[in-house]
Formats: C-alpha cells, sequence, structure tokens
C-alpha cells in the first residue's frame, strides 16, 4: 500500500496534517450532534442544563439508561406479544347501529359520492396483475426474512442519533436530482430552497450529517423526481409496475427512475454503469437499511390494514404520485 | 337600487364574516382534539389500556364513523345491502376503524404535529396538518362536514392517500369476485393481533 509519496512536497506534508485536523473536527462535530437529540429529550425530562458537572453526571447516566428505549421486545421478536386492544374491557360501545340516525339519506351522501366517484374515475390500469401480486408477495417475505433481521441488528448497534445522522447525509446527496427536477418544472424558488439547503448543510452541517437549514431557518426540502417532472409535462403513469425490492412503481416512474441515477452522486461514485458496482451497491444498501431502522413497524402496520395488500399498495401508491405531481 | 346594493353588501359581508367564523369554529376544534391525543400519548402514568380508552373517546367525538362506512360502500353496493347486512358492515367497519387508529399509536415517538389554516372547499372544509417527525413530514389532511352534530371529519388523507379510497378499490375488488357474505367475513375473520403474532413468529423461525 503506498501510504506516502516517495518524496513529499511540503504542500503535501501540509495537505496531511490539514486533512487530519477536518477528519477530527468531523468527528467530534459528529459526536456532538448526534448527541444532540439526547440532550434535547433530557431537556424535556427537566434538566435544564448541562453545565454543572452535575447535570453532566445526571445527562451521562440517562444516556446509558434510556439509550436503548427503542428497542422493543415486540419488535425485535424476542418475546411475541399481541398488542391489547380489548374491545370488551374498553368501553365502547359494541354496536353503533343502536343510533337512530344511523343510515343517511341518499341525497346527502350522493354528494360525498360524487366527491369520490371523482378522485376514482381514472382507474389504475394494471395488465400484469398477476405478476405484481406475486412481486408484492416476494417483497414481503424480502422485508420480513432479510432487511426488517438486518435492520434490527443496525439499530441495536448504532444510537438513533447517528441513524438520523446518516439519513440526513443521504437526504443530501439526493440534491442535484431535486435542483434539476424543479428546475425543470419551473419551480425556481423550490429549486433556490434546495440550492440554499445543499450549501449550508454541506458545509456548516458537515456534508449533509447534520440539518442546519431545517433546524436553523426552517427551510424544509422539496423532493421532485424525474417521475413527477414527466407527470407534470402530462406523461400519464401507463401500467402499474411492481419493482423488485423497490416496490410499487409504474411506467413512467421507471422512466423517471433511470433518469434520477445519472443525477445520483452514489452512482458516479461507485460507477454503476461500468461493472464495478460494489461500492454503490453497498452505500445504497446502507441507506436502505439506515432509512428501514428508521421505520421499523410502519410496513408491518400498513399490512395489517389492508383488507388485500396488493390493492390496497397499489392504490395508496398511485394516489400518493397523483397528488405529487399536482403539488 | 341602493336599498339593494346596501343589502348585497350585507349579505356578502355577512356571508363572509360567517365563513371566517366556520373556519376558525373548525381549526380550533381539530386542533384542540389533536393536542388531547399528543397529550394522553405523552402521558407516560397512563397505562395502555386506560391510553387507549382515552384516545378512542377523543377519536368518536372527532369522526363520523358511520358515514365513513357508508362511504367506504360504493352507492351501487350499499343499494343491494338489507337493513341487518347494513347495520353488521358499519359495526365492522366501525371496530376495524378504530382498531387499526389505537393500534398506530404505539408507532408514536415524539412527532409534532404542525397545522395549516383550513380552507373552505364547497360545503366542507379541508384542515391541512403535517405530522412531522425526526426524519419525515408526512401531510395529514383532515375533510370536515357539518353533521346535526357539528362538525365531523368524515375522511382522512395521509400523504394524499384518502383513507376512504382505499377501502371503496378494496371492497369493490372482493364484491366483484363474491358476494357481501365474503366481504363481511373477510372483516370478521381478519384479526390484528393474531395476523402479527404469526407475522413475528415468521420472522422469528
Amino acid at each position: 500500500m503506498v501510504f506516502w509519496p516517495a518524496e513529499p512536497t511540503s504542500f503535501q506534508v501540509k495537505m496531511f496534517y490539514f486533512k487530519k485536523i477536518i477528519l477530527c473536527l468531523w468527528f467530534f462535530h459528529f459526536v456532538y450532534v448526534s448527541s444532540a437529540d439526547a440532550r434535547l429529550s433530557l431537556d424535556s425530562e427537566g434538566v435544564s442544563s448541562l453545565k454543572s458537572p452535575a447535570a453532566f453526571s445526571k445527562f451521562i447516566e440517562f444516556q446509558f439508561e434510556h439509550s436503548w428505549d427503542h428497542l422493543q421486545p415486540h419488535i425485535l421478536g424476542l418475546s411475541v406479544q399481541a398488542i391489547p386492544t380489548d374491545r370488551e374491557t374498553l368501553d365502547i360501545p359494541d354496536t353503533v347501529t343502536d343510533d337512530e340516525d344511523l343510515f343517511f339519506e341518499e341525497e346527502f351522501v350522493n354528494e360525498f359520492e360524487k366527491e369520490f366517484n371523482k378522485t376514482a374515475d381514472s382507474k389504475v390500469f394494471d395488465p400484469l396483475s398477476g405478476y405484481n401480486r406475486f412481486m408484492t408477495q416476494v417483497n414481503d417475505k424480502f422485508y420480513f426474512y432479510l432487511l426488517k433481521p438486518i435492520a434490527n441488528g443496525y439499530r441495536f448497534i448504532l444510537p438513533q442519533g447517528i441513524r438520523l445522522s446518516v439519513a440526513r447525509f443521504f437526504k443530501n446527496l439526493l440534491f442535484p436530482m431535486h435542483f434539476v427536477n424543479n428546475i425543470l418544472q419551473f419551480k425556481f424558488k423550490q429549486a433556490g430552497v434546495e440550492f440554499a439547503r445543499f450549501g449550508l448543510n454541506t458545509t456548516i452541517g458537515i456534508g449533509g450529517f447534520w440539518d442546519p437549514a431545517e433546524y436553523w431557518l426552517d427551510l424544509n426540502s422539496y423532493p421532485e423526481d424525474f417521475g413527477q417532472t414527466l407527470g407534470y409535462y402530462g406523461v400519464g403513469g401507463g401500467f402499474h409496475l411492481v419493482l423488485p425490492i423497490l416496490g410499487p412503481s409504474n411506467f413512467r416512474d421507471l422512466i423517471g427512475l433511470i433518469g434520477d441515477m445519472y443525477l445520483d452522486p452514489i452512482c458516479y461514485v461507485g460507477t454503476c454503469y461500468a461493472g464495478h458496482g460494489e461500492i454503490a451497491l453497498s452505500l445504497r444498501s446502507s441507506k436502505t437499511i439506515n432509512t428501514t431502522s428508521l421505520h421499523i413497524g410502519e410496513y408491518e402496520s400498513i399490512k395489517k390494514d389492508a383488507l388485500d395488500l396488493y390493492t390496497f399498495i397499489r392504490d395508496a401508491y398511485e394516489q400518493k404520485r397523483k397528488k405529487e405531481i399536482k403539488e | 337600487m341602493k336599498i339593494i346594493f346596501f343589502v348585497l353588501f350585507f349579505m356578502v359581508g355577512t356571508y363572509q364574516f360567517a365563513l371566517g367564523d366556520e373556519l376558525a369554529e373548525v381549526e380550533e376544534l381539530l386542533k384542540e382534539n389533536v393536542e388531547k391525543v399528543i397529550s394522553v400519548l405523552q402521558d407516560k402514568t397512563l397505562d395502555l389500556k386506560e391510553r387507549n380508552q382515552k384516545v378512542v373517546n377523543v377519536i368518536n367525538a372527532t369522526f363520523d364513523f358511520q358515514l365513513m362506512a357508508r362511504l367506504s360502500l360504493q352507492k351501487k353496493y350499499w343499494m343491494n345491502l338489507t337493513e341487518e347486512q347494513k347495520k353488521e358492515f358499519t359495526d365492522l367497519f366501525v371496530n376495524r376503524l378504530q382498531d387499526s387508529y389505537v393500534e398506530k399509536l404505539d408507532l408514536y415517538s415524539d412527532e409534532k404535529v404542525e397545522f395549516e389554516p383550513p380552507k373552505k372547499v364547497k360545503k366542507n372544509i379541508h384542515f391541512l396538518t403535517y405530522l412531522v417527525s425526526k426524519d419525515s413530514r408526512y401531510s395529514m389532511l383532515y375533510k370536515v362536514y357539518q353533521s346535526k352534530k357539528g362538525w365531523k371529519v368524515y375522511d382522512l388523507e395521509i400523504q394524499g392517500v384518502s383513507v376512504i379510497h382505499t377501502f371503496r378499490t378494496q371492497f369493490d375488488g372482493v364484491l366483484r369476485e363474491g358476494t357481501i357474505a365474503d366481504l363481511l367475513e373477510k372483516l370478521k375473520s381478519h384479526d390484528f393481533n393474531a395476523a402479527t403474532a404469526k407475522q413475528l413468529e415468521e420472522a422469528v423461525n
């Protein structure tokens, strides 16, 4: 391994130490930021400042005791506990139909019917429903057997503060995609906000691990992707399509996804296009695992709500996209 | 002529006044209820049962579950139901919605709610709120109408996904291939807790 050039020039030596210092600064900032969330929650517990040594030791103690609070045993699968809803013990009347005015007059209901028929008028075009159903099952198994156990382990190792920082870092990398697509849709103000966010978060937010633009200036991100841009120019969704691992999509958004790849820094770091995709793959999987670790329980909850999982997800996806394009 | 103008002006004025009043009323009502739910969730002294009880009381007062049940089934299907089936369906659906709401509470971890000013859409009021968690921001649109018992929520759009709409398509799917008995059976047999337990078991093994 070539660690040092044969004869370092003074500039190279200076750069070497400069890099070390930056690295140290970054590290300390990282630790500081990731403990910020814990400190905030400490404040809400009643300790107003960490200036006195007693308060500090209390903070450390608190950290030590409560950092794994979010690990509930039933989520980890250590013990299988049903969440009690206890209809019997709750004071909910089991039948609501005793009310005298249960059924509504037809004229009154018709107005609401119109509203929902209007939103439903463009039915989802789904010629591949057989394949889509199958792929939904595959993704479901993928989540429960692979992604979730890995994400749980990851969650066990890293405290939430660090995982949130990592999430912010990956979000910051989406800047080129958001920026270009905002411009393409003539949303210049939003593009400006994205630009300001990227500038601030990359410098003061140290590579995007922290989000000063949102914390200090309330600048929220405006995520736009190429699928939305196509929708903005009037391209319809086409047929619904469930992608392996990535989940629900449609023809337009698939094209959008390919367009977005060209604006994704991860692709350029790991050369998605030239065959050596290992780095991009590992970056992408860490992104997925990190995101999943922050949202465990949400998919399960959706799955429980659905009478028919595939129809539910498909419909929700198409509605969500329609709304995103309209905005 | 002058009088007509005066009357018109006066009417428009009162109308706008009433409109502002309505919006403020709905805003206050929903804000109050959302804050009630959040304060219950943040109260760590309550046990699970008490917590769920309190939340159910609040949402029962906020949502018009019966209208939601009626709207989740398309008119063409509803017309063919017998009175008994209508009752059974409404009961099952309401129970299901309540259970699913209560079950969602376990996912709560210090999210905050931001409110946008409500908007009048035809006769109804749409109230946009945001659920802000540590790494994401979900939009929640409450659709409110004026019932005999005051303002009630009849639909909720989460990230643009309408709860009623998703049920309509799902029920449509079931009823196109099967009968109403199938649907009721499906609603009945669908036990949230059993399903979770089974899934967790699957995941462990």
